[in-house]
């Protein structure tokens, strides 16, 4: 009996030590990189390739986390600080039981509901083929019109004879100034960490960095600033004869913004189920009200839960407290065209969860109303 | 009763009606129904409810600004930024059709994006923070069994 209360004790540590390790970054918590705009800056990428590492190595842990969750989870804080910007994107997920390299969203006008959904299907099988999104990416981009930023997630370990760097000063030959490399290192194995710096060297203009160095919301901001925006020229004095200037091009459609948050409380189910009890359909009635009131918007209805018990369970919870509370908005006479759902399960936290009064916090269905 | 009221003004004695009915509506009535007004000792309980709602936001941009990661820019300055909740607010108690969870409470505030900058590391924690982009978060509670549900 004794043996078994120790058994225990020890589980418990365990698990509270393995909660502790995990990642505690907030929702959006890189900001708004668009609100940048406003401030004397221009964007200086018109195009996104993302390159997330699919291979099995990828599913081994790094600091009490899966590497590829990690990777998920910054693509996921990237994808948010990104949704103002006027991008078309792209996501690469590489892996050969995944037919090498595929890319399983774009390049199309970034929309960060679909980007994110296409994130979090993503898995992780198979061998690295470093090389293979690199060649396969001067096809992908082949339509794409402007400057273009490539960023690579990966831990590194290329297992395939092709030379990545290689295929970096291939790509870097098609698009020429156009593109630049960056390489986010998942993990700390120095070899990952040296082919990922060569690789980012080969284009140019980019430049390698870690998932640790972008560990808190201010760190990824200076990246992604770093990556998609540079100061604006100062103006040009007027010319003293104007040439006839050709009509300004149709300034492209705005991409869709946070506007607002709402977060509905207690929606808390049962165990391993997903049925709205009667005592949620006041909460979920105001939120409709809300949603009819702005008909036009689109709408993305997210599921979150903190970050005790297995993640994947946690994943699966999300996405079954976000399609149900869709399923009654549908019902409530909500537009089904407005919405979108998704399930982000313990990846965009409120808060850290240290504490339970953070871990209350962080268990929420909330939906974004897009601009 | 005849009594009574004439022991008191006849304005004390309507405001006592009121709050009997308004006691009449909690206690007896079973649920409320929507549009109805909200009694007191729910609006008081949601009040105390969401302060405290809003003191653990508090907590978190108390964490939030201590904990963030200073970087350098191109001109050697520092910058940090992180996530702000509130601190104002604006309550709201509705009442429903549902016997269940007659109420709910609706909390409306801001979350900014904050910056700090400055020339060293004590001149950047030093500094207040200033709102680089905002959004508007709407949270929506239950009254149900008596007590707000999160």
């Amino acid at each position: 009996m004794r043996k078994w209360k120790i058994l225990l004790c020890l589980m418990c540590v365990g698990l509270l030590t393995a909660c502790a390790a995990k990642q505690a970054n907030l929702p959006n918590d890189a900001g708004d990189l668009s609100a940048k705009l406003k401030q004397g800056y221009v964007q200086k990428a018109d195009n996104a390739l993302f390159m997330l590492d699919g291979s099995s190595t990828m599913d081994n842990r790094y600091q009490g986390n899966q590497k590829f969750s990690i990777a998920q989870n910054l693509l996921q804080r990237m994808n948010a600080a990104i949704s103002g910007l006027k991008l078309k994107t792209g996501l690469t997920v590489f892996g050969p039981k995944r037919g090498g390299s595929v890319l399983v969203y774009g390049m199309q006008p970034h929309d960060s509901a679909k980007f994110a959904a296409a994130v979090k299907t993503a898995k992780a099988d198979g061998l690295t083929p470093l090389a293979l999104p690199l060649t396969n990416s001067i096809e992908e981009l082949k339509n794409s019109q402007g400057r273009i930023a490539v960023i690579m997630l990966s831990d590194g370990m290329n297992t395939e004879k092709a030379s990545p760097v290689e295929a970096a000063a291939e790509l870097k030959k098609a698009y020429g100034d156009r593109i630049c490399i960056y390489t986010v290192l998942i993990g700390d194995d120095p070899e990952g960490k040296a082919a990922l710096a060569a690789i980012a060297k080969a284009g140019g203009c980019g430049f390698a960095t870690t998932a640790d160095a972008l560990a808190s919301g201010s760190e990824l901001a200076g990246f992604l600033e770093k990556v998609f925006l540079e100061k604006a020229p100062a103006p040009m004095p007027a010319p003293v004869a104007m040439a006839p200037q050709p009509a300004p091009a149709p300034a492209p459609a705005p991409m869709p913004m946070v506007k607002e948050r709402v977060v509905m409380r207690g929606i808390n189910f049962d165990f391993d189920k997903a049925v709205i009890k009667p005592e949620f359909a006041p909460v979920l009635d105001v939120a409709a009200d809300i949603l009819k009131e702005r008909p036009d918007l689109k709408v993305v209805v997210e599921g979150h839960t903190c970050n005790m018990g297995p993640e994947a369970y946690n994943q699966k919870l999300s996405e079954r407290r976000a399609k149900s509370v869709y399923n009654y908005l549908i019902k409530k006479g909500v537009n089904a065209d407005m919405l979108s759902t998704v399930g982000y399960g313990e990846m965009q936290p409120m808060a850290d969860n240290k504490t339970r009064s953070n871990r209350e916090l962080n268990r929420r269905v909330e939906f974004k109303i897009m601009e | 009763m005849k009594r009574f009221c004439f022991a008191i003004s006849g304005r004390q004695c309507g405001l006592i009606f009121f709050v009997m009915l308004l006691a009449m509506v909690a206690g007896f009535c079973g649920p409320a129904l929507a549009g109805e007004a909200v009694p007191g000792s729910i609006l008081t309980s949601f009040e105390k409810f969401s302060n405290g709602w809003m003191s653990r936001l508090a907590q978190v941009n108390r964490e939030n600004s201590r904990d963030l990661k200073p970087e350098s820019t191109a001109n050697g300055r520092l910058i940090g930024r992180y996530i702000n909740y509130g601190p104002d607010c604006a309550r709201e108690v509705r009442t429903t059709d549902s016997k269940a969870t007659p109420y709910v409470g609706i909390i409306r505030y801001a979350q900014k994006v904050m910056e700090k900058e400055g020339e060293t590391p004590q001149k950047l924690k030093d500094h207040p923070g200033a709102p680089t982009s905002e959004i508007q978060v709407t949270e929506i509670f239950r009254y149900t069994g008596g007590r707000w549900v999160y």
